[in-house]
């Protein structure tokens, strides 16, 4: 199961590599990273996909949320599919 | 308002000050020589000089264990930031509030291999809770103060701040901000009402209900009400190692611990309870053995800080996110006192049934009653500190413990080592305590040198080491699982294996000797061979004042049971290799 999950995070070094380390550290991997400003240039925004059970992605998207550079973690995978079953 | 030029050495300190740290334990190196030539001059500081770096972490940790504070070290670049990795796992997993300032070669020579430089940041990030590379002088102020409130809020945990040397020296006007306003960290406050009804609600409709108690009620400050909760529902508590001393094991409803080494009626109430409160614990797979075979018959209900925490390992039927002291004294007023005596009496059977023993008759020295008369000899008053393995766990069982706080322990890291330097840390807070270390032959040689610290302070820590020659609790799975081939956990200089190649000679049979090595340090060491010198030696060990080392020579194949296999479920308990 793929899920895609968007972050809004701060804007500092170190960010990318503690949230990758998080996710490759349970040894899941990342298919698509995008990382982007905001209008806020102190934020930044992430979108990745990463395959998965969705126990484990809980789990991930929980300890995502527990880091402190991290602002709003959101999974978009069920948001995605409600939207291709009302095609 | 016009502040104050000063040096980021400057505000180490002074943000120390304000976080209210009273003892700083670590150990000097080139890149953190500007805050060492500041703490100089800072008297209201105590600073205790440790002998290796881990020593300096778990002394910070044996502090926040043993005062509920922020436990502080400060250590230099490269080797003093990578010696420190350990201590800051073994707070990390179990969830201690802790700062560790470590020093960092300055900025413009990072990446470039510097002489100790590591990339601290970078290490440490798996086992911190935050950490911090310093950039700017100016952030300094507010990062201190963000670290204290990160390291002691919502679950606690160590917090790690590399600092650069030109980054110390260099000065600023900055100050820290009057509230910690960090938009990523907001610990849980507050809780749901309608869960905390669910679960009175399901408390007093239980037949056979159970506490199952963690760490969490000691770092959240919650065991009074953990006490009144449990009296006045009659509910049974089990705690976990991380838990002890959160619901006095003397009550009649204590069940002591659960899970690996458990007591056979605390892992049977698992198996037969209808309802499982876990509260401040986090189904580690020592307390659970095989997950899906957990408290099978059980409605299971979760009262943690951490959201991460719940339905982690076991999904629950009602979570309550939030402080646990807070949700605990909801619930004393929601439950109804019952009785329960059917459940309590099968309770009381089974514990009469399977006490915790250990063979009384025999004129060897066994481990469990060394440790057995430490508890007595000590009145249940001493501070203990375990290292980690079988006498870890014999500790859990020969002593009750009463009061939160009194028990230090490794738990989820299992850290060899620990027990010596945390029990330093923790008699700097409280120089009067009869403060006790119970250490195995292995684990003892781990951290062996901080032993001076405790000489030169005159603090009063008593080490008993049960030496049985082996690491003693790797032997008993390699006795127990592994055939009986004791592969690389002989530690006595006869009957090693022979791929170890170790030639036979008249050497003594136990190397080191621990009397003398006391000596050495300045501590007082005596030896114990009989089981008639256990008590003398104890008493002449706590009525010193000096630090003493008894090394208690004890028989060497003792096995610490119950036990739990890996793998299996509470119900698979061996209680002797017969």
């Amino acid at each position: 199961m793929k899920h895609f999950i968007t972050l809004l995070v701060e804007n500092q070094p170190g960010v990318l590599a503690r949230i990758v380390g998080l996710i490759s550290g349970r040894g899941y991997n990342i298919e698509t990273l995008n990382v982007g400003p905001t209008d806020d240039p102190t934020l930044s925004r992430m979108t990745m996909t990463v395959p998965g059970d969705d126990h484990v992605l809980e789990q991930v998207t929980k300890q995502l949320y527990k880091l402190v550079d991290v602002i709003e973690v959101t999974d978009l995978t069920a948001r995605r599919e409600d939207a291709q079953g009302r095609d | 308002m016009t502040t104050k030029t000063r040096t980021g050495a400057d505000c180490v300190v002074e943000g120390l000050r304000q976080a209210g740290a009273e003892i700083v334990y670590g150990l000097p190196g080139g890149a953190v020589l500007d805050m060492f030539s500041k703490l100089y001059h800072a008297e209201d500081i105590q600073f205790v000089l440790a002998r290796h770096e881990q020593g300096a972490t778990h002394m910070a940790d044996g502090y926040a264990r043993a005062t509920g504070k922020v436990g502080v070290c400060l250590v230099t670049s490269g080797p003093g930031a990578t010696n420190a990795v350990t201590g800051l796992a073994t707070a990390y997993m179990d969830g201690i509030p802790m700062v560790c300032i470590s020093g960092q070669v300055p900025s413009h020579m990072i990446g470039n291999d510097a002489f100790q430089e590591a990339d601290t940041t970078g290490i440490t990030r798996a086992v911190t809770k935050h950490n911090y590379l310093v950039h700017r002088t100016d952030d300094l102020p507010r990062i201190i103060a963000e670290a204290f409130h990160i390291a002691a809020s919502g679950k606690p945990g160590p917090v790690l701040i590399d600092i650069p040397k030109d980054v110390q020296r260099a000065e600023t006007t900055a100050t820290a901000p009057e509230s910690v306003n960090l938009a990523g960290y907001r610990p849980v406050s507050g809780y749901d009402r309608d869960e905390v009804k669910l679960l009175a609600d399901a408390i007093n409709e239980a037949e056979r209900p159970l506490l199952y108690t963690g760490g969490g009620v000691i770092a959240g400050g919650a065991a009074a009400e953990l006490t009144a909760l449990a009296r006045k529902a009659n509910l049974p508590v089990t705690t976990t190692l991380m838990g002890l001393g959160g619901f006095p094991e003397t009550d009649p409803l204590s069940l002591k611990m659960l899970g690996m080494h458990g007591t056979v009626t605390a892992n049977r109430a698992v198996g037969e309870c209808d309802l499982l409160i876990a509260v401040g614990a986090r189904f580690d797979d020592r307390v659970t053995g095989k997950i899906s075979e957990f408290a099978p018959k059980a409605k299971k209900a979760h009262i943690d800080i951490d959201p991460s925490s719940i339905n982690k390992s076991v999904s629950v039927d009602i979570p309550v996110c939030g402080h646990v002291k807070d949700i605990l004294e909801e619930l004393i007023d929601q439950v109804e006192p019952r009785e329960r005596s059917t459940w309590n009496e099968h309770l009381d059977e089974l514990k009469a049934q399977n006490p915790l023993a250990y063979d009384q008759s025999t004129d060897e020295v066994l481990p469990q009653y060394v440790i057995d008369m430490v508890y007595k000899v000590s009145g249940g008053e001493a501070l203990i500190v375990t290292d980690v393995g079988q006498q870890q766990m014999w500790a859990t069982h020969f002593f009750d413990y009463t009061r939160p706080r009194t028990f230090l322990s490794s738990g989820g890291l299992g850290t060899m080592g620990y027990g010596l330097p945390a029990a330093i840390g923790a008699q700097a807070a409280f120089p009067e305590k009869n403060v006790v270390v119970l250490a195995g032959d292995g684990g003892i040689q781990m951290c062996f040198q901080e032993l001076v610290v405790a000489v030169e302070h005159g603090w009063n820590v008593n080490v008993i080491i049960l030496n049985n020659g082996h690491l003693g609790m790797v032997r008993q799975w390699q006795e127990m699982f592994y055939d009986k081939e004791y592969s690389a956990t002989v530690l006595k200089q006869r009957g090693r294996p022979a791929n170890e190649k170790i030639p036979d000679s008249s050497r003594r049979e136990f190397l080191p000797d621990f009397v003398m090595m006391a000596e050495a340090y300045g501590a007082v060491g005596l030896r114990v061979t009989k089981k008639d010198d256990v008590v003398p030696a104890l008493e002449k060990a706590f009525s010193t004042k000096a630090p003493v080392v008894v090394e208690c020579i004890v028989k060497e194949d003792e096995n610490v049971y119950p036990m739990v296999p890996p793998g299996a479920s509470l119900d698979e308990m061996i209680c002797s290799m017969a």
